[in-house]
């Protein structure tokens, strides 16, 4: 009958139409999952002012409450080790797996390198420092210098060499700053800073213990 | 040198891949859900998921139907995890579907007729991105979460 055609037409007209609206929303959200994890593990600097001299301690960044985004804050509402080199803040959550992994990897990094100091805090206890820092997700790790400047972040949890790649050149063009800079001798730099030697070299980073 | 917030290390992890092969599955049902939209099989296939996520909720992912198919049929066909994860995250994300398609069962059971469908696509994101990419909820929402409420000094 026409009535019983025309109905199965409606309904297999509407299983097409959900079909292709169910392509799309995964397709939308792969592209949305794409963007918003493409750097991923990558070092997100801060915009800096860079100085005309090489090596002088010249303020790198602003953050967006005008530099209140210092080390010095972090220190007030959490018990950092004493200031070395660079710092490692990664701000976590109860439930997060990667979180842990990214711990692991940090504090690995900071027990092989003195100037390197690592701190894991739980933003759920300290949602006044993720407010300062914008952090919506994570792990979120944030960089700073040896002079306490926030130099960047790292969303999610780095590979080892994403890692490495974020502490050289934190640790790399900051070495000159203080006395505490690693006494090794580094086995051949990859990257030349003026006056002063790398203390880390990539591939000692990048050997499993 | 390193602090840690809080000393609790799980002994024993669950493997990774478990979870993901659980939201599949759960992406697959929610799939039909939406092409079955506001029928008695969509209702009955949302309740399917809702008591899925149930399950995970009160058992952890590997007390689940996906969980033991996962266990049985997928994983001896697999070499060893390489790394474990906490149990306690994926049963997190079980608690945002169970509430995701929890309302949206009770509002089509009222006889709202897009909820459905709607819930249904929601929680189908979010266990597509888990499926495909691994995503973690709780990694993304728990902040929100607790910004939303009264920060307490810390």
């Amino acid at each position: 009958m026409q009535t019983d055609r025309s109905r199965l037409d409606g309904v297999s007209q509407d299983l097409l139409l959900r079909a292709g609206a169910i392509v799309v929303l995964l397709a939308v959200a792969s592209v949305g999952w794409w963007l918003a994890t493409r750097r991923r593990g990558e070092l997100r600097p801060i915009p800096a002012v860079r100085s005309a001299t090489r090596g002088s301690n010249e303020r790198r960044g602003r953050g967006t409450n005008g530099g209140e985004q210092t080390l010095a804050r972090v220190r007030e509402v959490v018990a950092l080790p004493p200031g070395t080199g660079a710092t490692v803040v990664q701000v976590s959550s109860e439930y997060c797996s990667p979180c842990r992994r990214s711990a692991g990897l940090w504090s690995e990094l900071a027990a092989s390198e003195p100037a390197l100091a690592f701190v894991e805090v739980d933003g759920g206890d300290h949602i006044d420092l993720t407010r300062r820092f914008a952090v919506l997700s994570t792990p979120t790790s944030l960089l700073f210098d040896s002079s306490g400047v926030f130099v960047g972040r790292i969303g999610g949890a780095p590979t080892r060499a994403q890692a490495a790649r974020a502490l050289q050149g934190l640790l790399g063009e900051n070495s000159g700053e203080g006395a505490s800079v690693n006494a090794r001798p580094s086995a051949g730099t990859t990257r030349p800073s003026a006056g002063t030697t790398s203390p880390i070299a990539t591939d000692q980073i990048g050997a499993p213990r | 040198m390193t602090t840690a917030p809080d000393a609790t290390e799980r002994a024993a992890g669950i493997d990774p891949r478990g979870p993901r092969f659980g939201a599949a599955l759960t992406a697959i049902l929610l799939i039909a859900t939406i092409l079955a939209g506001d029928s008695p099989a969509g209702l009955i296939l949302l309740a399917v998921v809702v008591a899925s996520f149930a399950l995970g909720v009160t058992r952890g992912v590997q007390g689940t139907w996906q969980g033991l198919l996962y266990a049985s049929l997928v994983r001896p066909r697999l070499a060893a995890p390489t790394e474990r994860e906490d149990p306690a995250p994926p049963r997190f994300a079980q608690l945002v579907g169970l509430i995701i398609t929890g309302v949206g069962l009770v509002l089509g059971l009222i006889g709202v007729g897009w909820a459905v469908t709607v819930f249904a696509a929601v929680a189908l994101v979010a266990a597509f991105l888990n499926a495909a990419f691994g995503l973690c909820l709780g990694c993304e929402m728990y902040l929100l979460g607790r910004r939303l409420r009264p920060s307490r000094t810390a």
